[in-house]
């Protein structure tokens, strides 16, 4: 009979938990890559969804009818916890407030506010209802959910499977060392595989998640596990490896074994998720203030001339650090809505007030792992040796792991170990920074306190001068570090004519942004008024400040709240939500530059994470056989007849050599011909030939009868990608003229300057063949010898002279054939609209004569992310083309008194309905 | 002897690390190395005090929060180590 009453029992609960997971797994079908699964389209879901339900009724009934009552028992102690309840409601609708902030915003990626956010804060609702022994293991679930999502099941699979073998050595019955030994041998076969030497079935996506799993987390567990200083079992282990968070934020491989075990559900609940909540705050805020030093402050080496751009490229370039800093936080934060109540990973390290307090606050976790594992054994192995001598000896000893560990951190994630002297000279320097501050301290020691006074003026006037120290020299070193040589840094230095009143000026001014920061961190050291002892204050108390932050957020993330604050903080606040890279990485990106980054100023830069994802044979045009040399000033053309593939779209060139429809070279009667010249947005990088703008306006032009003179519209697209506006003059007038166009339509956009800068750079002065631009560069002091780095800086200035006169040689070109010549203006990627520069540009091209439509407005309906081919190539896509062919063709009709289309009067009036 | 051990690594923490502070703020669970007190180096220079006045050796796994972070887990820990 017993048996019978715990089948039924077991029954009910597993029709309840089985049938939640069905519905659940229906409803986030999406989320984790199983929509597919559930007919076309998900047609399916419903179905299912409410099968689970309906299931899981079915366990309630009989849960209730055979009077066990497990689910009553269970909701019972919740739903009598007024107060928990309560605190829980304010946590689920901070969550959700931060999980919509951080999409408006497109934080990180969409592995990151989709798919990982959505997991988490449904995870976290259903997680914190289950009973506590469950926890854990939903935890191991939710994380594989999250790979599912992100990789898809192959790579998921494969990346389980190596987990689990690799996991599964370690608890081997055998001696320890043998156990090392063969850990040692499966990572030779990874690292050869990584390399490329031995072929394997999964993709090259898992290699950067794999490597933050186990890198270093292996090192730490093996330790621990060794000296048995953590419980272990299959539980624990996976979910210590497995992290949710970490299928988005490779770079985050460090977390200590007994700590993350340590510190599960050590304290209440509320106050572990309520803190989460907090680190993920601080996470949304380091991120956004990232954006905006990186779109609006960074600068690189090249605009480096004075004591203040020198200080500029220093302090920017050292704050990217944000982004590392943001994604821990809000790493750190996801864990502890599941129970892991760890410390912080990063401690206000910008107000260290010395060389060893900021080894210890810019990332405690690494710390405390070299600390652990090689620094405290390395010195209690020399017993004998005296302290000085033993402190020396590990401390070098840390940081050349540290060194040696970033280097191996680097091939796993990229794929290549970094040795560069730059990086070597770093890690040296602040080894020994560390290391005489230590010395220093161990002789005459370090202020503690066990209840914190109120710091005098006196005090935190000392501090920040120190903390000032310590921030120019990391500043310096940083700029050491992201340097490709030590050649190039001294020129760096070099080159900024640095003044004495301009430096004592900057120092005064660092002193006193940290001199605030300090009096308000200190401030926020001392105990309150409201909680004077200093201990913890009341759940709600300590929860009103981040929900209060997050409220402001949120309206701020609203257009129509934004909007009230006035158009430039509008337009800054529609800016930060967008994610795009910087000026200058969007142009290397666009230049295919990204192929040869290997050195470290990428470690900050989203670059290589896009070039992680990029497939091998996604490569530039000109490096495509679908390109002729030309042997003159061009370099290079499209192959005329061309049949082929580029970045995996379908590449068709006509007899001429243009991507486009077969023309004759003569316009044939009563057609309308316009040219167009420009780069690879015109010539349709990425997209099929017929989603191409060019071939919709003139579609469109064909389509729609305007009753005018003209009885055919043709548009021949003379666009080559990577073509600058000096090759498209050489292609205008070696080769487009020859077709007898009525109009030219001169395709630019707001990076046209920085291409044709770039070229010039590049290419020998005796090899350009307009005496116009060497007598430019002429008069710039630029010379055939020259070093590039110093040409850059002399020619700099007048790369606006130049784009002048090539627009005035196509305008006098045009002219003398009786051309109409048109400018068109477009942003140089989807969510990049540099109105100011476009601006400019418009300015130069109407100076020179070009009837000018500037559309910088082209891709404003859309975020940008959705109108890019993929995130590794910035083009637009098939959607992006149609909202230029949308704005060209309502451009054309809004200026037809400048435009001679030869439409009808009947056209005009409906141009202000083309749209 | 474990109360005689307490106030032998009170009165060295008190003496070494902590001028001036009032005693009786440091009681026997006062966390040390999570409460910042005990650093890297302090901790380093406790355990050689600890290795000296008891004549006992500490592991280098041993130099951590779980066995150095209060009072009661030093004395405990030194204890363990001379029974």
């Amino acid at each position: 009979m017993m048996e019978v009453w715990n089948l039924k029992k077991l029954l009910s609960l597993y029709a309840l938990v089985g049938g939640l997971a069905i519905a659940l797994l229906a409803a986030g079908a999406d989320l984790i890559g199983f929509a597919s699964l559930l007919g076309e389209n998900g047609a399916w879901r419903n179905h299912f969804f409410l099968l689970g339900l309906v299931i899981a009724a079915i366990g309630v009934t009989t849960d209730f009818a055979f009077g066990e009552r497990l689910l009553f028992a269970w909701l019972r102690p919740i739903v009598r916890d007024w107060q928990g309840l309560a605190k829980f409601a304010s946590l689920i609708a901070q969550l959700g407030l931060l999980t919509v902030i951080m999409r408006l915003c497109y934080l990180e990626h969409h592995a990151f506010y989709h798919q990982v956010m959505s997991l988490t804060f449904y995870g976290f609702i259903i997680h914190h209802l289950l009973p506590r022994a469950w926890r854990l293991h939903f935890f191991i679930l939710l994380s594989l959910a999250g790979l599912l999502s992100v990789f898809g099941f192959a790579d998921s699979a494969w990346l389980l499977g190596i987990s689990l073998v690799l996991i599964g050595i370690c608890h081997a019955p055998i001696p320890f060392w043998a156990r090392v030994t063969i850990l040692l041998a499966a990572g030779g076969f990874l690292t050869a595989a990584r390399f490329g030497y031995v072929a394997v079935p999964w993709t090259k996506a898992i290699w950067p998640i794999l490597a933050s799993m186990f890198m270093f987390r292996f090192i730490i567990y093996l330790y621990d596990f060794k000296h048995h200083k953590a419980p272990v079992g299959l539980v624990n282990t996976l979910s210590y490896f497995f992290l949710l968070p970490n299928v988005a934020f490779p770079l985050f491989p460090v977390v200590d074994y007994s700590a993350f075990r340590r510190t599960y559900y050590n304290e209440d609940e509320y106050r572990i998720y309520q803190t989460g909540i907090k680190w993920m705050l601080w996470g949304v805020l380091h991120l956004l203030l990232y954006r905006y030093i990186n779109y609006y402050w960074v600068i690189g080496p090249e605009k480096v001339h004075s004591t203040y751009t020198l200080v500029q490229y220093m302090v920017s370039n050292y704050l990217l650090i944000l982004r590392l800093t943001g994604q821990f936080h809000l790493v750190v934060g996801i864990l502890h809505l599941f129970g892991f109540n760890l410390p912080r990973i990063m401690d206000v390290f910008l107000l260290s007030t010395g060389f060893t307090d900021y080894w210890r606050r810019v990332n405690v976790y690494w710390k405390d792992f070299i600390q652990k594992v090689f620094y405290y054994p390395a010195y209690f192995r020399m017993r004998k040796v005296g302290n000085t001598a033993k402190l020396v000896v590990a401390t070098l000893l840390g940081f050349l792991v540290t060194w040696f560990f970033h280097a191996y951190q680097w091939f796993w994630i990229r794929g290549a170990f970094m040795l560069s002297l730059p990086d070597i000279l770093f890690w040296l320097c602040m080894g020994l920074l560390v290391l005489t501050n230590s010395l220093y301290e161990a002789q005459y020691g370090r202020k503690r306190a066990l209840v914190k006074g109120a710091a005098t003026l006196r005090e935190i006037a000392s501090k920040t001068l120190r903390a000032t120290g310590v921030f120019v020299v990391i500043s310096l070193l940083w700029s050491l570090w992201i340097s490709p040589s030590v050649s190039e840094w001294f020129d760096l230095l070099k080159s900024a004519e640095v003044t004495l009143p301009e430096l004592a000026i900057t120092l005064l001014v660092v002193i006193a942004g940290l001199g605030s920061a300090m009096l308000v961190y200190e401030k926020s050291l001392q105990p309150s008024a409201a909680n004077p002892h200093g201990g913890a204050p009341a759940f709600f108390r300590f929860a009103a400040p981040t929900a209060a932050a997050i409220l402001i957020l949120y309206f701020l993330a609203q257009p129509t709240y934004a909007f009230r604050l006035g158009a430039s903080a509008s337009d800054l606040i529609a800016d930060l939500k967008t994610d795009r890279l910087n000026e200058r990485d969007a142009a290397l990106l666009e230049r295919g530059y990204y192929e040869n980054l290997t050195n470290v100023s990428t470690f900050n830069s989203q670059l290589w994470e896009l070039y992680m994802q990029k497939p091998d044979d996604w490569i530039p045009l000109e490096e495509t056989s679908a390109v002729r040399q030309t042997h003159d000033f061009r370099k290079y053309e499209l192959v005329p007849l061309l049949n082929g593939t580029v970045k995996h779209a379908p590449f068709i060139t006509n007899r001429w050599g243009m991507r486009d429809d077969d023309y004759e070279q003569m316009p044939p009667a009563n057609t309308y011909r316009i040219a167009m010249i420009g780069a690879s947005v015109a010539q349709g990088s990425g997209v099929l030939h017929e989603e191409s703008f060019e071939y919709l306006v003139e579609k469109r032009l064909n389509q729609e009868p305007r009753g005018g003179k003209y009885a055919k519209y043709e548009i021949l697209n003379f666009a080559v990608g990577g073509y600058n506006i000096l090759q498209q003059l050489a292609a205008l007038e070696n080769k487009v003229f020859d077709f007898k166009p009525d109009m030219l339509f001169c395709m630019s956009h707001t990076r046209d300057e920085d291409r044709l800068f770039k070229f010039l750079l590049e290419t020998p002065f005796q090899a350009i063949p307009y005496e116009g631009v060497r007598q430019i560069m002429r008069t710039a002091g630029v010379t055939a010898d020259m070093k590039t780095n110093r040409a850059a800086k002399l020619l700099e200035p007048y790369n606006g002279e130049i784009m002048s006169w090539a627009y005035q040689r196509i305008v006098e070109n045009c002219r003398a054939r009786g051309v109409v010549p048109v400018w068109i203006c477009l942003p140089s990627e989807p969510g990049l609209k540099d109105t100011k520069r476009a601006a400019s540009l418009a300015a130069v091209a109407a100076e020179a004569g070009f009837i000018v439509l500037n559309l910088i407005d082209a891709y404003d309906s859309a975020p940008g992310a959705y109108l890019q081919v993929t995130p590794w190539d910035k083009h637009p896509n098939a959607k992006g083309h149609r909202l230029i062919a949308n704005r060209i063709y309502a451009a054309l009709l809004e200026n037809q008194d400048k435009i001679p289309l030869g439409f009808s009067g009947a056209a005009k009036l409906s141009a202000s309905k083309a749209e | 002897m474990t109360e005689a051990t307490k106030a032998t690594v009170k009165d060295y923490i008190l003496r070494e690390f902590l001028p001036g502070e009032n005693p009786a703020a440091l009681t026997d669970s006062t966390p040390l190395i999570s409460g910042g007190i005990l650093d890297s180096l302090s901790t380093l220079k406790l355990v050689t005090f600890l290795e000296e006045k008891f004549g006992v050796q500490i592991e280098a796994h041993e130099a951590d929060v779980e066995h150095l972070d209060t009072i009661t887990n030093i004395a405990a820990l030194v204890h363990a180590k001379k029974a």
